[in-house]
C-alpha cells in the first residue's frame, strides 16, 4: 500500500467557518485570558478540539458496515441552521415593539435584553449547562497539563461561541424594525451589542453560579449539587417567572422600579436600556451609570467565574452522580419495576427494561438533559396557575387553564426519549449486540417503556395531582381526562419517532439529530389543539364526555403503537420498523 | 501471611529521610501512610513505599486492592487523600499540574476523542505538553512506525481496533518524554510482537534513567520487567522487595506463588466447583 507522504498524514482539518471564527475571537482575547491566569495555547486547543468534535459523526463500535451514504457528521450545520432560525423568529417580538410606538427608548432596549437573558438564560440552563459540565472527556484530559482554569475557561468559550452565534441571529429583527421606530445610527451598532453583551452576562452569571457551587461544596458533591441547582433554576426560568412577575406586580416592587430610577441598576435589562439612551444623546449621571455597567457587568461575571472556578474543576467532572441510590434490597426492585414486569411481554424487553430504567437514574448526561426539562416543562403550566387562583378578576380563566396545563405535560414524552439516547457508557451496547436477539424490536420496547413509565408517568400523575389541588374537587373529572388525554399524547407519536434502544449512543451533548424534528414540531402542534380541546371541554359536561370518550377510544390503539416503534442501528444507521414480537410471556 | 504491614515499611524508609531522598537512593515517587476512603470504604489504609529514580516497579494485587486508586493519586488526579506523597518531588495535593507535566499515564481504559484522527489526536496530547509541532510529527512517526501503525495517522480512532488504540494510548503517554511514566496493564489488546517490543522499550527508558509504575496483574511479565515488586492488598502493602528478595521470603516459587500464597484463601478449586453448580440447572434446563 502506498502511504500518503508525512506532512500529509500529519494534517489537520481546519474546521470551517464556525471554528475559524472562533479561535480569531480567542486570539483578540489572548491577554485577557492569561491575566486571568489561563494558559493561553492549551485554552486554545482545547477550543478547537470541541469545536471540531461537534461537527464529527458519533463512532460506531465497528459491528457492521454503514451504508452507502450513512451520515459522516454529526448534523452540526443543520443543527446550527435550526437554532438560527428559532433565535431569528424569537426576535421578531422585540423588533415588532420597536414600531407600535410609544415605548420610550430605553424601555424598548431593556425589553431587547430582557429577552435575551431569558431565552440564553433558558438555552444555558436546558442545553448548554450540559456542555459546560460535561464529564465524557474528563478522562483524556485528566492526566494531562491542563489547570482547572484554563479547562473551565475552554468551556466557556466553547459555550460562548453558540450564544454569539444565537445573538447575531437574534439582532436581526430588533436591528431593521428598530431603525424604524428608533434613531437608525444608534439602533444599528446598540442592538447587536446589547444582546452580544446579554449573551455574555447570562453566560457569566450560570457559569459563576457552578463555579460557586463547587467552592462551596466541594469536588466530591459537586455533580450532584450542581445538578438540583440547574433543576431549580430552570424551574424558576421555565415556571418561576410566570409567578414572580404577578407577585412583584402585586407587592408594588415593579411601581417602585418605575417610580424609583435608582433600583434599576439592579435590573441588568435597564444597563442596556441606559446604554441606549447615553448613544442618543443623554448625559445624566443615572443613564451613565447604567451605560457603564452595561459594558462592565458581563466580563466581570466572565472574569469572576474563572477565577471562582479555577480550583478542583476537572475533579469535580469526575465525580459521580446518583440520583437516588437502593438500600436495603441486594436486587433492584421499585414501584416501577414490579409495573415493567407485567408490561414486558418477554425476557429480553424485561431486560431492557430494567437496564434502561437504573440507567435513567443515574446517567450524568441523561440526568442534566431529563429533569430539568420535566421538571421545569411541569413547572410552566402550574406557574400560570397560580396566579390565575391568587387574582380573582381571573379566576374565570383558571378552570379552562387547569386541562390544559395537564395536556401540555405531554410535551416531556419525545425529550425524554431524545435525551434517553445517549449515555457516557454508550460502548456497552455491545452486550445487546452480542445477544441472541433475531430483532432489536423488544429491547427498543422494552428500554421505552422505562422511560415512560420511569419517568412521564410519575411526572403526569405529579401534575394531575398538584392541578388537581389547585382546582379543587369540582374539576378532578376534568383533570382526571385531561391526563388520560396526555398520556394518549405521550403515546401517539412514538411510531413515528426514529428511535434507539435507550442508552446506547454516544453521549454528544452538542449534537441534533434531524430524523425526529419535524415528528416533534407536529407533536407540538397536537399538544396545544388537545390542550386547546381539554379547555373547551369544561363549556359543556356532554362536551367533556365526548372529548373523554374521544381519548378512551384512542388510547389503546396508542399503546399498540409501542409494537410499532422504528429502531435505528446505532453501527449503520439504517432505520427499521421490528416485526410484532410475538414471544409468549416467559418472564 | 504477610511480610511487612504498612508500618512496618514505613519504619523501613526511616524518618529521617528529606523528600526525593530514601535510603540514601534518589526516589522519584515516595508515599507514607497513604490513606484513601470512597465514602464509608477504606481502600488505602497506610501505604509506605518508594520508587528510586531509574526503576521499573511493579505494583501489584488483587482487585479491589487500590491499585488505581494509588496510580491516581500520584498522578495528581485524586486530590483528597490522607499522609504524604510526593512524586517527581512535587505533592500531588498542592502541584498537580507540575506532576503532570512530568509524567506520562496510561490507564486500563483507554479514553480517546475517538472522532479525532491518530494524528490530530497526538497533536492534541503533545500540543498541551507544550511540545512543537516538529517534534510531535518526529516522535509520533518514530512511535508509531515502531508499532507498525503509521499508515493509521489520519485514520479516526474510531475506527482503529483494541490493541491499535493502545498503542497510540502509549505513544501519547510518551511524546513528551516523561520523566515517570505510571502504567496500567499497558501490554492489555498488544499482539506478542508489540507487547515484547513494549518490554524491552520500558527496560531501555529505565536504563536511561526514567523510571516506570507498572501495574498489571500479569506475573510473568512483572516478573521479567520489573526490578521491585510491591503486592498491595485490601489497602496494605503485603510485601515489597525485589523478586530474589520475596523469594527468599516467600517460599511460593515463581512470583505468581507469592502472590498466591500472600494474597489468596486457597480455597479457588472450591470456588470453581460453586460457579459449575451455578451453570448446572441451565444446563438441565436447556437439555
Amino acid at each position: 500500500m502506498k502511504r500518503p507522504p508525512a506532512d500529509r498524514r500529519w494534517a489537520e482539518k481546519d474546521g470551517g467557518l464556525v471554528v475559524g471564527l472562533a479561535l480569531w475571537l480567542a486570539d483578540r482575547l489572548r491577554r485577557p485570558l492569561a491575566a486571568l491566569g489561563v494558559d493561553f495555547p492549551a485554552f486554545r486547543i482545547l477550543l478547537r478540539t470541541r469545536l471540531l468534535l461537534d461537527q464529527r459523526a458519533a463512532p460506531s463500535l465497528g459491528l457492521g458496515a454503514a451504508p452507502a451514504g450513512a451520515a459522516k457528521d454529526s448534523g452540526f450545520s443543520f443543527g446550527v441552521t435550526l437554532m438560527l432560525s428559532v433565535f431569528w423568529l424569537a426576535g421578531l417580538p422585540a423588533g415588532l415593539l420597536a414600531i407600535i410606538g410609544g415605548v420610550p427608548a430605553d424601555a424598548w432596549m431593556a425589553a431587547v435584553s430582557g429577552l435575551a437573558l431569558g431565552l440564553f438564560g433558558l438555552q444555558l440552563v436546558l442545553f448548554y449547562g450540559t456542555l459546560l459540565l460535561d464529564p465524557t472527556d474528563i478522562g483524556v484530559l485528566q492526566s494531562r497539563p491542563v489547570s482547572d482554569r484554563t479547562l473551565f475557561a475552554a468551556r466557556l468559550a466553547h459555550v460562548g461561541v453558540y450564544l454569539l452565534l444565537g445573538g447575531a441571529s437574534l439582532s436581526f429583527f430588533p436591528m431593521f424594525l428598530g431603525c424604524l421606530g428608533y434613531p437608525p445610527l444608534a439602533v444599528l451598532p446598540v442592538v447587536p451589542l446589547t444582546i452580544g453583551l446579554s449573551a455574555l452576562l447570562a453566560l457569566g452569571l450560570v457559569a459563576l453560579f457552578h463555579g460557586l457551587t463547587l467552592r462551596l461544596v466541594g469536588p466530591t458533591r459537586f455533580q450532584r449539587v450542581s445538578l438540583w441547582m440547574q433543576i431549580l433554576l430552570a424551574t424558576f426560568l421555565l415556571g418561576g417567572l410566570q409567578l414572580v412577575v404577578p407577585l412583584l406586580r402585586e407587592s408594588g416592587v415593579l411601581l417602585a422600579v418605575v417610580e424609583r430610577p435608582e433600583l434599576r441598576v439592579f435590573l441588568p435589562p435597564f444597563h442596556f436600556g441606559g446604554l441606549f439612551a447615553v448613544l442618543l444623546g443623554s448625559r445624566t449621571p443615572a443613564d451613565l451609570q447604567l451605560a457603564g455597567l452595561a459594558l462592565i457587568l458581563p466580563v466581570a461575571a466572565l472574569a469572576a467565574a474563572v477565577v471562582v472556578a479555577g480550583r478542583h474543576f476537572v475533579a469535580g467532572l469526575s465525580g459521580q452522580l446518583v440520583v437516588r441510590a437502593a438500600r436495603g434490597a441486594s436486587w433492584p426492585g421499585g414501584l416501577a419495576r414490579r409495573l415493567g414486569r407485567r408490561l414486558c411481554r418477554t425476557r429480553e424487553e424485561h431486560a431492557a427494561f430494567d437496564f434502561a430504567l437504573a440507567l435513567s437514574r443515574r446517567d450524568r448526561i441523561f440526568l442534566r438533559q431529563a429533569l430539568p426539562g420535566t421538571l421545569g416543562m411541569s413547572i410552566v403550566g402550574l406557574g400560570l396557575m397560580l396566579p390565575l387562583r391568587l387574582d380573582d378578576k381571573a379566576a374565570f380563566l383558571l378552570p379552562f387553564f387547569v386541562p390544559a396545563a395537564v395536556c401540555f405535560v405531554a410535551l416531556t414524552g419525545p425529550t425524554l426519549l431524545e435525551a434517553g439516547r445517549f449515555s457516557e457508557h454508550w460502548a456497552a451496547r455491545w452486550i445487546f449486540a452480542a445477544l441472541p436477539v433475531s430483532a432489536p424490536g423488544p429491547l427498543l420496547r422494552g428500554g421505552t417503556l422505562a422511560l415512560l413509565v420511569g419517568w412521564a408517568a410519575p411526572t403526569l400523575l405529579a401534575v394531575a395531582l398538584l392541578s388537581a389541588t389547585i382546582s379543587g374537587p369540582a374539576q378532578w373529572l376534568e383533570v382526571a381526562v385531561a391526563l388520560l388525554a396526555a398520556s394518549l399524547l405521550v403515546l401517539l407519536p412514538l411510531p413515528a419517532l426514529e428511535l434507539r434502544v435507550p442508552f446506547t449512543d454516544q453521549a454528544r451533548p452538542n449534537e441534533v439529530d434531524f430524523r425526529n424534528v419535524g415528528v416533534i414540531l407536529l407533536f407540538c402542534g397536537l399538544v396545544f389543539g388537545a390542550a386547546g380541546l381539554s379547555a373547551l371541554a369544561h363549556l359543556h359536561p356532554l362536551a367533556l364526555l365526548a372529548w373523554a370518550a374521544l381519548v378512551i377510544a384512542l388510547l389503546p390503539r396508542a399503546w399498540r403503537g409501542l409494537d410499532r416503534l422504528q429502531v435505528v442501528d446505532p453501527e449503520s444507521g439504517r432505520t427499521t420498523r421490528p416485526r410484532r414480537a410475538k414471544s409468549p410471556r416467559t418472564s | 501471611m504477610r511480610l511487612a504491614t504498612g508500618r512496618a515499611t514505613a519504619a523501613t524508609l526511616g524518618t529521617t529521610a528529606a523528600p526525593g531522598n530514601i535510603r540514601g537512593m534518589d526516589a522519584v515517587v515516595e508515599v507514607r501512610g497513604l490513606k484513601k476512603r470512597y465514602g464509608d470504604t477504606l481502600v488505602l489504609d497506610g501505604i509506605d513505599f518508594a520508587v528510586p529514580r531509574g526503576s521499573i516497579l511493579g505494583y501489584i494485587g488483587p482487585n479491589g486492592a487500590g491499585k488505581t486508586t494509588t496510580v491516581r493519586i500520584l498522578c495528581g488526579l485524586l486530590g483528597d487523600f490522607e499522609g504524604e506523597a510526593r512524586v517527581c518531588g512535587f505533592d500531588p495535593r498542592k502541584d498537580a499540574l507540575e506532576i503532570k507535566r512530568r509524567i506520562g499515564y496510561v490507564p486500563e481504559n483507554a479514553v480517546l476523542y475517538e472522532s479525532l484522527s491518530v494524528a490530530e489526536f497526538l497533536l492534541l496530547v503533545g500540543r498541551l505538553h507544550g511540545l512543537p509541532d516538529e517534534t510531535i510529527h518526529a516522535r509520533g512517526t518514530a512511535f508509531l512506525t515502531a508499532f507498525e501503525l503509521a499508515g493509521h495517522l489520519p485514520a479516526r480512532i474510531a475506527t482503529l481496533s483494541k490493541g491499535m488504540r493502545q498503542k497510540v494510548l502509549i505513544t501519547s503517554a510518551l511524546l513528551h518524554d516523561p520523566q515517570l511514566l505510571f502504567v496500567d496493564e499497558p501490554l492489555s489488546g498488544l499482539d506478542v510482537n508489540s507487547a515484547m517490543l513494549i518490554k524491552e522499550f520500558l527496560r531501555g527508558l529505565a536504563a536511561a534513567g526514567r523510571t516506570v509504575f507498572y501495574c498489571s496483574h500479569v506475573m510473568d511479565v512483572v516478573e521479567r520487567v520489573c526490578d521491585r515488586i510491591v503486592i498491595v492488598d485490601g489497602g496494605h502493602i503485603a510485601a515489597e522487595g525485589t523478586l530474589a528478595e520475596l523469594e527468599s521470603r516467600v517460599h511460593g516459587g515463581s512470583l505468581e506463588g507469592i502472590f498466591a500464597r500472600l494474597t489468596s484463601a486457597g480455597d479457588e478449586r472450591e470456588r470453581a466447583a460453586a460457579l459449575l453448580a451455578a451453570l448446572s440447572p441451565r444446563d438441565g434446563a436447556a437439555s
